[in-house]
């Protein structure tokens, strides 16, 4: 990519991140007074009074605006109102298990996915195609708060083998990735399994074929490239999902990462540990869009040279 | 009609059977419950199925409090199945609307409402769900309006390009020729030409606003007690995995098949309607 649109593309995403930044500020806001929701019905005016000032809260809202966007620059976040800590500092603690997690259940959906998918394209139609399209429908209709439970039950109730919660050594992380893993394998093997059917019906693969290109060197040379274009985009997807996807797993097995961070912190109403996610959800979905735009252009010298 | 489905394979039949029971039984939770879902029976809690010990008075066993599992089951299948149905056609007709505008007034209206999808479209529903919850709190109606939120921008993106696209067509340029009001020919000439496509999305959408509604209430963030939902079922049911497995996996196994039968049902449906993203 030019030098100019690499540009372009970057002053979007800071505009991106600033219309987000702006429409988080003022919900919380609109939201009602913190300090009320935190004190309770029961509280000293003066006490509140007191707060309000301590938090910035008396002054005009254009000042808390400016005031909010420096603190974002230095990183600072305004302190979480359960537990009195800097927000930042909450969702750096947690943010390390839930890239784990993250980057081994996508490791995991795609060395299950991607070879299940290719499988049954070169099979169109036959029964092995069949099987595999039965099972993304059925991981794509498996609630993966169900299959965890079900994990639980075999794995740590029936067979003793794995803890069924918490986290700490090799063994807590099994069943989080698998679940979380197998959830996606469906939709890449889906997908994988279209792009390749797509790219196996052009004239090229013919005109290979006719070359007398062997098999093998067709599927993983010829058609694995140019069906890897689509898929870089929902891969692409799935990592700015990171944090999305991993609520309801890591709620499932108390796994102590940012998801479940967030669904405590919504229940608590902790405004402020919501707005650090929210944000660095907004910054993986445009940091992941611009990854996937310059792989698009690695791997597609069309889009390299326009 | 009967052509249409005489092309139906056995197999998907039995599944629309199936899902035409579930939504009878749900509907007639009031009818077939054997026992309110509210009510508790501690001298009886924790009782196993009946297939695994237990009594016919309890086919499903009950819970920690003694609630009957099979009548809760049939309340919350009730619940979810409405909420989904509700929050899928909010969707619909609120992103089908959007789609009709844009087309129709183009312009900056359009820009605005397209920024809006590719939004949405780019962040995860869940966490904007949930960045609404923490700010507005979890009513009733607000959960059933996030619900309904989830999925319009696919109506939207959908409906503007068929309508953009209708528009050329020469039948909708006679009817202009016509002179025909704009509304006549939007609702009853262009809508039901496109209602098909439209309609599969429904179904492709609706197993994604069950799961997306199972879910929150799985972290106790939608449906709250003493109502109940068959993620709040499940959810609850975790606790007692180790002595009482049945509280959870019952309403787990109707989640599955409710999204499982309907999913199977959309990939029908669109191969029907749409012969060409049949080899897909």
């Amino acid at each position: 990519m030019r030098a100019r649109a690499l540009l372009a593309r970057g002053l979007r995403m800071v505009a991106t991140l600033l219309v987000v930044a702006i429409a988080v500020f003022f919900m919380v806001r609109l939201s009602g007074d913190p300090v009320t929701i935190l004190a309770g019905p029961d509280a000293d005016p003066l006490y509140i009074e007191r707060m309000r000032v301590r938090w910035g809260l008396d002054r005009p809202l254009y000042e808390q605006l400016l005031a909010f966007f420096g603190g974002a620059l230095r990183g600072e976040f305004g302190y979480s109102m359960k537990i009195g800590i800097p927000a930042s500092e909450l969702f750096l603690e947690r943010l390390p298990a839930t890239l784990l997690l993250g980057f081994c259940s996508l490791a995991l959906s795609i060395l299950v996915g991607l070879p299940l998918g290719i499988a049954a394209a070169l099979k169109h139609n036959s029964a092995l195609d069949r099987f595999v399209m039965s099972l993304s429908v059925m991981a794509f209709s498996m609630p993966n708060f169900f299959l965890g439970v079900l994990f639980i039950l075999l794995f740590s109730l029936q067979l003793r083998w794995l803890p069924s919660y918490g986290s700490g050594s090799l063994a807590h992380l099994v069943m989080p990735v698998l679940t979380l893993g197998l959830s996606s394998a469906g939709a890449i093997a889906r997908f994988t399994r279209s792009c390749m059917l797509d790219v196996l019906n052009q004239p090229y693969m013919l005109a290979a074929r006719a070359r007398g290109i062997r098999p093998q060197r067709r599927t993983f040379l010829h058609a694995l490239p140019n069906a890897s274009i689509p898929l870089v985009t929902i891969l692409g997807l799935r990592l700015g999902d990171l944090i999305a996807g991993a609520i309801i797993v890591e709620t499932v097995f108390a796994w102590p990462g940012v998801g479940r961070l967030l669904a405590e912190s919504v229940a608590n109403r902790d405004l402020a540990v919501v707005q650090v996610i929210v944000l660095a959800t907004a910054a993986t979905m445009v940091l992941a869009n611009l990854a996937v735009d310059l792989l698009y252009g690695w791997l597609d010298p069309r889009v390299r040279k326009s | 009609m009967k052509r249409f489905f005489r092309a139906m394979p056995l197999s998907t039949i039995l599944v629309l059977v199936f899902f035409c029971l579930l939504i009878v039984l749900g509907l007639s939770a009031d009818i077939l419950a054997p026992y309110d879902f509210r009510e508790t029976d501690i001298l009886a809690r924790l009782q196993p199925p009946v297939f695994a010990g237990g009594s016919w008075d309890h086919i499903l066993g009950t819970d920690e409090i003694g609630r009957d599992v099979f009548s809760r089951i049939l309340y919350a299948l009730r619940t979810s199945l409405l909420i989904a149905a509700a929050g899928t056609l909010i969707g619909a007709v609120v992103g089908t609307l959007l789609g009709f505008v844009a087309a129709h007034f183009r312009g900056p209206l359009e820009q605005i409402i397209m920024a809006a999808v590719d939004f949405q479209a780019a962040v995860p529903f869940i966490i904007l769900v949930l960045f609404f919850m923490a700010v507005a709190g979890s009513g009733m109606w607000i959960f059933l309006l996030l619900v309904g939120l989830a999925g319009w921008e696919v109506y939207a993106r959908l409906t503007r390009g068929m309508v953009l696209s209708a528009r050329e067509q020469n039948y909708v340029v006679a009817l202009q020729g016509l002179e025909l009001s704009q509304r006549t020919i939007y609702l009853r000439h262009i809508l039901p030409n496109i209602a098909s496509a439209l309609i599969v999305q429904l179904t492709l959408n609706f197993p994604a606003t069950v799961l997306l509604e199972t879910g929150l209430s799985f972290l106790g963030l939608g449906v709250q007690p003493p109502n109940t939902s068959l993620g709040l079922m499940l959810g609850d049911g975790r606790d007692y995995l180790l002595n009482a497995w049945w509280i959870a996996v019952f309403p787990g196994l109707v989640i599955f098949t409710t999204t499982l039968s309907m999913s199977i049902l959309g990939d029908w449906l669109r191969d029907r309607i749409d012969p060409l993203s049949q080899s897909k």
